[in-house]
């Protein structure tokens, strides 16, 4: 397939999600859908830091950036993955265009790409968004010291991170993808099982080390456990942090990510297309 | 169960050929198998020479597929704006698209709904933006799944009045066509196939189809009871089939029938009379594409889909 | 029709048992990372299995006719001679019976897997604040439902933001009386029934507390279902009427 028909495929998607996204609602309640749920995540994690912390007597600034920095960019998780999977859901059931999407000779992965992309663009503004809140509400507002220096974030670490970790949540997006054509069930609950193991074993807002041994092997195992980290150090610059190393896991565990996204949808888009499911509506 | 039974056709390049049939004869099926959206469990389809199940892409291109009963669109944007995403799908040039766009859009007179959100349009509108979506790409095949299903009368005749003019003028492509209306069929199709319980009964011109007919009587009778049942035509000798069309709204009840004999329509006005029915009206009709599927399958289209 | 359609799909039942367990036990590990008490832990599994309560509430009765309106099946309901309080009363009883499963399986999950201490001496006055919390709940909840039939997808957003604001604002999984809560939080809190209902279980179930100590709790909880119940029947009427006169009542996927 020709590159221009690519890039016009995502280019496409990409308008088309904006569109589809901004106009559901007024822009103010679309600004809250990307402000108010992320930011009021943080405050039940950033809260339940705190109450804990005060009742022992002591509030570690280190472990709250841990938590805060962690929460924050597990945005480009969730709102990825959701992306991903409620576009099958939406473009078959309801707009019913995805068959349309899927004859038109730019792919259907590549308009799922774009869209994906457009996902990226929200959560990047909801994370700044949030970030930018967080700060003030827990270091000016609550009074919690939050070391970062924002001058010297390690740009060139983080977008590397940023863009790896992408692809690999692209990655497990397609594998959303692909169950959800394979059935005609809307799967709403799947992505949520998908990011709640992730957000348990990811070291998203606690230390791994604080889970069973086993927890601590599936941590290991995850990419988002070093797309955070390298997150973080980009902010911390912390000693003893191993970037190679974590460069290295991240890199591998992408391509494993992507790799299996893509042999997943691969097989769903043969078995939807044996069973008919492309234009199937789905039932509630 | 088989949605398709050994289906064999060959359509030739620049034909609009038809496939008629009640709901769930497999006509949807066929469709989607020879557009790629579904795959057969046996049998090869080729479509503009290439291979649906081994060459999908290489058929994607030179396709499109319009259905009927269905908006496919994104009702936040507007019609414009759902043609120029379609557009670029489709891999047309900027400047291509938006005059493609304004083309179609003026051909299929939406111009003043141009910029109307696709949810606020009628569904007469939004079969012709439909449309106007399917023939962006300038198909070489263009598949019609029953394109005026729902349609208001005067839009469902401009809209095969357009198909016919692009088929045979504009594009001189190649148009597939499914529909359970007999005056689609037979007002726009070259050749119609004419397919019950997945299997192809008949394939001709519609004239012809008819001709074969000619040797039968086909007469029409109107009563005057909603409720009249002709359960009785069934057991009787010189009967091809018939079919019934029930009127709550005038309270009668038509009666279609193919005889091989005059005297045995007689015979049937009688037993009508005998069974109190008033019998308002009685003459004698042209062959349709509807009777050639009676002489085939012994019941109309309404009766096989009651069933 | 509620209960015919848990059983029909299964596994929604093991994604509502599975799901919730696995975000509560984040929370716990989080408390754990701070060396937080046990009993700590409790109050993320108590928040945690009335969310499952909040949840059905707000998806299951604020959002069913929004639901009703996608599916097509509103125009139905609407001419049927029955109340609007009474269809969603209906639906939201249903799900009641398998949020409650929901809500015990992940209860008992979370107190064994965690090892939660309880000290519940007075089982009744539990009770009677569960009850009360689920009928201002409920109240609350079609409330909600009249936008709902209103908004369509802007009310599905809306409920979409109402979980995690919510479950802050609540004190879900931390108790808002902690010192380090704002004082305008706290104020906010006071606002929800769910921060009462939660509080009271809290301190009969986990601090072995009795109708002496949650009596403010119980008041605050009838006086809510008192002022909402009402409130809902108008404002059902009143956002009914006023869909059918923009005509936006059965208009699909708005």
């Amino acid at each position: 397939m020709a590159i221009g028909t690519i890039l016009r495929t995502i280019k496409q998607a990409v308008w088309l999600g904006w569109k589809v996204e901004t106009n559901w609602a007024d822009p103010l309640v679309f600004a809250i859908y990307y402000l108010v749920r992320p930011v009021a995540g943080l405050l039940i994690v950033g809260f339940i830091f705190l109450v804990g912390s005060v009742v022992t007597g002591t509030v570690d600034p280190g472990l709250f950036t841990y938590l805060f920095i962690g929460n924050s960019f597990f945005i480009y998780i969730i709102q990825i993955m959701m992306t991903m999977t409620m576009l099958i859901h939406e473009d078959r059931s309801h707009y019913e265009v995805l068959k349309h999407i899927y004859l038109a000779p730019g792919s259907l992965s590549w308009y799922i790409v774009g869209r994906a992309l457009n996902g990226v663009m929200n959560a990047s503004v909801s994370l700044l968004l949030t970030l930018g809140l967080g700060i003030a509400i827990f270091q000016y507002g609550i009074g919690i010291q939050i070391p970062i220096n924002w001058v010297g974030i390690n740009w060139v670490l983080l977008s590397l991170t940023v863009v790896l970790g992408i692809i690999c949540f692209m990655g497990m997006g397609f594998i959303l993808c692909g169950i959800n054509i394979m059935t005609s069930k809307v799967q709403f609950m799947l992505t949520e099982y998908v990011s709640g193991i992730l957000y348990l074993f990811g070291g998203v807002v606690f230390l791994p080390s604080i889970l069973p041994s086993w927890g601590q092997h599936i941590s290991n195992a995850l990419p988002v456990t070093y797309f955070l980290n390298m997150a973080r150090f980009s902010f911390l610059h912390q000693s003893g942090f191993d970037v190679q190393m974590n460069v290295l896991y991240l890199t591998l565990t992408m391509i494993a990510t992507v790799l299996l996204g893509l042999v997943v949808f691969k097989i769903a888009m043969f078995k939807a297309r044996r069973d008919g499911l492309i234009d199937k509506k789905e039932e509630y | 169960m088989k949605a398709l039974d050994g289906v064999s056709i060959y359509i030739d390049e620049g034909e609009i050929f038809g496939l008629l049939g009640p709901n769930g004869a497999g006509k949807t099926t066929l469709i989607k198998i020879l557009t790629t959206l579904l795959l057969p469990t046996s049998g090869a389809a080729r479509v503009g020479g290439f291979d649906v199940v081994k060459e999908p892409h290489k058929v994607r291109r030179i396709i499109s597929l319009v259905s009927g009963g269905e908006t496919p669109g994104y009702g936040i944007l507007s019609a414009g704006e759902n043609l120029w995403f379609f557009s670029q799908l489709y891999g047309l040039p900027s400047s291509t698209a938006k005059a493609e766009i304004k083309r179609l859009i003026a051909d299929l007179e939406f111009e003043d709904y141009a910029n109307t959100r696709m949810s606020k349009l009628s569904t007469g509108y939004k079969q012709r933006l439909n449309l106007a979506r399917g023939l962006l790409s300038n198909p070489k095949i263009f598949f019609l799944d029953e394109p005026t299903l729902g349609l208001d009368v005067l839009t469902g005749r401009k809209l095969r009045s357009y198909i016919v003019d692009w088929a045979k003028k504009e594009r001189k492509g190649t148009v597939l066509l499914t529909t359970h209306y007999m005056a689609e069929a037979d007002e726009m199709c070259d050749r119609v196939a004419i397919i019950d319980r997945g299997k192809i009964l008949a394939c001709d011109s519609p004239m012809r189809l008819k001709e074969n007919l000619k040797e039968n009587v086909i007469m029409k009778a109107e009563v005057s009871s909603v409720q009249a049942d002709f359960g009785f035509v069934d057991e009787m000798k010189g009967v091809v089939g018939y079919s019934q069309t029930r009127s709550i709204q005038t309270n009668t009840t038509s009666l279609k029938v193919m005889v091989r004999e005059e005297r045995t329509f007689t015979d049937i006005l009688s037993k009508l009379e005998g069974q109190n029915l008033k019998v308002l009206s009685v003459n004698k009709a042209e062959p349709t594409l509807e009777d050639v599927y009676i002489s085939l399958v012994g019941r109309g289209f309404e009766e096989e889909n009651a069933s | 029709m509620r209960i015919k359609g848990g059983y029909r799909e299964p596994e929604w039942l093991l994604a509502e048992l599975v799901i919730p367990v696995i975000t509560l036990s984040a929370y716990v590990f989080l408390y754990k990372m701070v060396k937080a008490p046990p009993e700590y832990a409790g109050f993320v599994i108590i928040g945690g299995t009335m969310m499952a309560f909040w949840s059905n509430v707000l998806w299951n009765m604020s959002a069913q006719f929004y639901w009703e309106k996608e599916t097509g099946t509103l125009e139905a309901y609407l001419v049927a001679p029955i109340s609007r309080m009474a269809i969603l009363l209906g639906m939201a009883l249903g799900g009641f019976v398998n949020t409650t499963l929901r809500a015990v399986a992940v209860f008992v999950a979370g107190i064994l897997i965690f090892q939660v201490p309880m000290t519940v001496y007075e089982p009744f006055t539990a009770l009677l604040i569960f009850f009360l919390t689920i009928g201002a709940l409920y109240a609350l909840g079609m409330m909600f439902a009249s936008l709902f039939l209103l908004y369509g997808r802007e009310a599905w957003h809306t409920a979409n933001l109402l979980q995690e604001p919510v479950q802050f604002l609540s004190g879900t999984y931390y108790p808002t009386t902690s010192q380090v809560v704002p004082f305008m939080v706290q104020l906010l809190s006071s606002l929800i029934p769910l921060t009462f209902g939660l509080d009271g279980i809290r301190k009969v179930a986990i601090l072995g507390q009795g109708i002496n100590q949650v009596w403010p709790n119980v008041i605050a909880l009838t006086v809510f279902t008192l002022i909402l119940l009402p409130l809902a029947k108008k404002a059902l009427d009143f956002m009914e009427n006023l869909g059918k006169k923009e005509g936006r009542l059965t208009l699909r996927w708005q």
